[in-house]
């Protein structure tokens, strides 16, 4: 189901999502969340999933994980590929070793994510202990490491609180000291910080940027914040209605997207600086994910669309050297 | 800030007469229960001395962090809370003399989730009913007619009436929330972080909604919200809140091109912008849950600021235009250029 052949077998990737489609069924009606999408990380790199609500990129993200919610959703197509093993394919057991191990995540709200009647010491090591053969007190030192390492002062005494004592912005920290735990090879951020203030997402950006600059783990980061990519991402996957329609180098979705969406999107977003005036809107709404109409599924709210829009399929094609568009007139303006 | 108080004659040109909407000296304390054989707790100074004025046709914006205070702020304002002391003035009357209908038909609130703050189980028609009738004072087709003048005015097809909320979007649902406020005939509005709950897409046709509002029906605005971005676009004029007190108040313009106090700097600072070599203040922990309790001493921010000298922790800084520039609580008020003082 892969439209991208461009860029195919990339052996050098670390994480390789090819043709991924993923329903819900609800009450007979199929809704296509994810459909047909590519994305791979390499090692080391940072990748940031930019779409509005139902775009699609929380079910992309737990499709890589295994964690679609099975009735109702379900993985009908595709492949993700980390080291030659097929999590789509792989048994419970291959999962569970992959999950909190060689793939961690983070999600949006932390207080949801972690265990209100344990103590954070505990919950640490448990999630250490169930990946590696470590003693409870060696298990406990690398806790307070770890505490350590997301900058959480006092990291013994906050060993033995319950979430419920930490403010939002520690329990984040919490969150990715967890994900640390047992040394990833990929973490996928899920809105991270769109619950935090934003003195607070400053501080927990840095912090993923150090993380990554010194375990040279890969990121994905999920997110509708074009600000928040272009401080953390090198590359930038857009995704529309299920689909990926746009895929560039960070600095260039800015100066010049390729898709007519994320133009669109990027100009749509109050700046500081420009005082007090009207906004360009997008017009309409996405189209719900159990009538996506044929052809491009932005043509109806585009202000470059034409009759060749709405017709067939358009694939997902390079652009320039270094990018991917799902338009026919990519670079277009009105 | 300067303008003659003309009480009781209605302000016709904007900017230029008394204000519409007026705080002075807010307070509001919330005290722990008292248990028995529990030490009493330092009461939870939310709110501590707020002033304010709105002019007609203005918006103001008030943002800081969560925890700040803002929010008890628009609730002292909009009589949900009893204030500890100070007082809240429509149009230069105190508005605890005010009969609650006629306060309704005048000021209203918009919510930030337009999910929660509808009834499930009524249609658009139904949730504009109740304001149009008790309120506005209409009788059934007038209310019809009204209904349908209000969806169009907000952006919604006139066949919406009959819809319940779960068939909306969140925009449209706010979109809901915004008539619902104007059925009421109010022309004063406070909004609690109207779009933070929003898509950017739709985050923006709302944030023109209330641009296109105020100017077609010279409404006055309070504007709460923490992205700075968004109160720029919308506001003339911005307040900055740090734990229950404003730390700077200016033109929207004025704060944003020329800060004054460090808090203001940290949090323009922090916002993400994409250009990764424009190195950022550092920011230090905000304070703890038990910052607004205590902070007796000193300037509330002086745990966190760059600019930090003995004095603040010893006296609070006053919020004051001296010697030069709009209102600001800093000590060194005209000295908080971060590239010179911090890192």
């Amino acid at each position: 189901m892969s439209d991208v052949r461009a860029d195919a077998p990339d052996t050098t990737a670390l994480l390789a999502v090819r043709g991924l489609r993923t329903d819900f069924v609800v009450e007979d009606e199929v809704y296509r969340a994810v459909d047909g999408v590519d994305l791979t990380i390499g090692p080391g790199e940072s990748v940031g999933l930019v779409g509005e609500s139902g775009s699609g990129k929380t079910v992309t993200a737990m499709s890589i994980l295994q964690l679609i919610p099975d009735p109702p959703g379900r993985i009908v197509g595709g492949s993700i590929e980390i080291d030659g093993i097929d999590l789509v394919r792989a048994p419970e057991r291959v999962l569970r070793q992959v999950r909190g191990g060689r793939i961690a995540c983070v999600f949006q709200d932390p207080l949801t994510s972690l265990n209100p009647v344990l103590q954070i010491g505990d919950q640490l090591t448990e999630m250490m202990r169930a990946h590696q053969d470590l003693d409870r007190r060696a298990a406990r030192r690398r806790a307070r490491e770890l505490l350590d390492a997301v900058h959480i002062p006092q990291a013994e005494r906050r060993l033995a609180e319950y979430p419920h004592e930490l403010s939002g912005g520690m329990r984040q920290r919490v969150m990715i000291a967890m994900a640390l735990a047992n040394d990833p090879e990929l973490l996928i951020a899920d809105e991270p910080t769109t619950a935090l203030d934003v003195t607070v997402q400053a501080e927990i950006l840095d912090l993923l940027r150090e993380l990554r600059e010194r375990t040279g783990m890969s990121l994905l980061f999920i997110t509708h914040d074009f600000g928040v990519v272009a401080e953390l991402c090198d590359r930038v996957v857009v995704m529309y209605a299920g689909k990926v329609v746009e895929q560039a180098p960070v600095e260039k979705v800015f100066a010049d997207a390729a898709h007519p969406y994320t133009r669109r999107l990027v100009d749509c977003m109050p700046q500081l600086g420009e005082g007090r005036k009207d906004l360009e809107v997008i017009p309409g709404l996405p189209p719900a994910l159990n009538r996506i109409p044929d052809g491009c599924a932005f043509a109806e709210r585009c202000d470059v669309a034409e009759e060749a829009c709405r017709r067939g399929t358009i694939a997902l094609e390079g652009y320039g050297e270094d990018r991917l568009v799902r338009c026919i007139k990519p670079g277009a303006r009105p | 800030m300067s303008e003659e108080r003309v009480i009781g004659q209605p302000a016709l040109e904007p900017a230029t007469a008394a204000p519409v909407l007026e705080a002075r000296d807010l307070v509001k304390h919330f005290t722990a229960r008292r248990r028995l054989l529990v030490p009493a707790l330092a009461p939870l100074r939310a709110v501590q001395g707020v002033s304010f004025q709105v002019q007609r046709g203005q918006a103001l914006g008030i943002v800081g962090e969560s925890g700040c205070g803002k929010s008890t702020l628009a609730k002292l304002v909009m009589g949900l809370h009893e204030p500890s002391s100070g007082t809240v003035l429509l149009d230069g009357r105190d508005v605890s003399e005010i009969p609650r209908t006629e306060f309704a038909r005048r000021v209203q609130f918009v919510f930030q989730d337009p999910y929660s703050s509808l009834n499930p189980r009524k249609t658009v028609r139904q949730a504009l009913d109740a304001p149009l009738r008790h309120l506005a004072g209409l009788d059934a087709p007038a209310r019809r007619a009204r209904t349908a003048e209000l969806l169009d005015l907000v952006g919604l097809r006139a066949e919406f009436a009959d819809r319940y909320p779960h068939e909306f979007s969140g925009g449209q649902r706010q979109r809901v929330g915004i008539a619902r406020a104007l059925a009421s005939t109010a022309d004063v509005l406070l909004l609690d972080e109207p779009v933070s709950a929003l898509d950017v897409s739709v985050q923006a046709q709302v944030l023109n909604l209330l641009r296109q509002l105020q100017q077609e029906l010279s409404l006055t605005y309070v504007f709460i919200a923490h992205d700075l971005a968004v109160v720029e676009n919308l506001c003339d004029e911005v307040s900055v809140m740090y734990l229950g007190r404003i730390v700077e108040q200016a033109p929207a313009e004025v704060l944003f091109g020329s800060p004054r106090h460090p808090y203001t700097h940290t949090l323009l600072s922090a916002i993400p912008t994409g250009d990764r070599s424009q190195r950022r203040l550092r920011v230090a922990a905000p304070a703890g849950v038990d910052g607004p309790a205590g902070s007796d001493g000193g300037c509330a921010f002086a745990p966190r600021c760059y600019r930090v000298e003995e004095r603040c922790n010893t006296h609070v800084p006053p919020l004051s235009a001296e010697p030069a520039g709009h209102p600001v609580a800093c000590h060194f008020a005209d000295d908080t250029d971060p590239e010179e003082h911090a890192g």
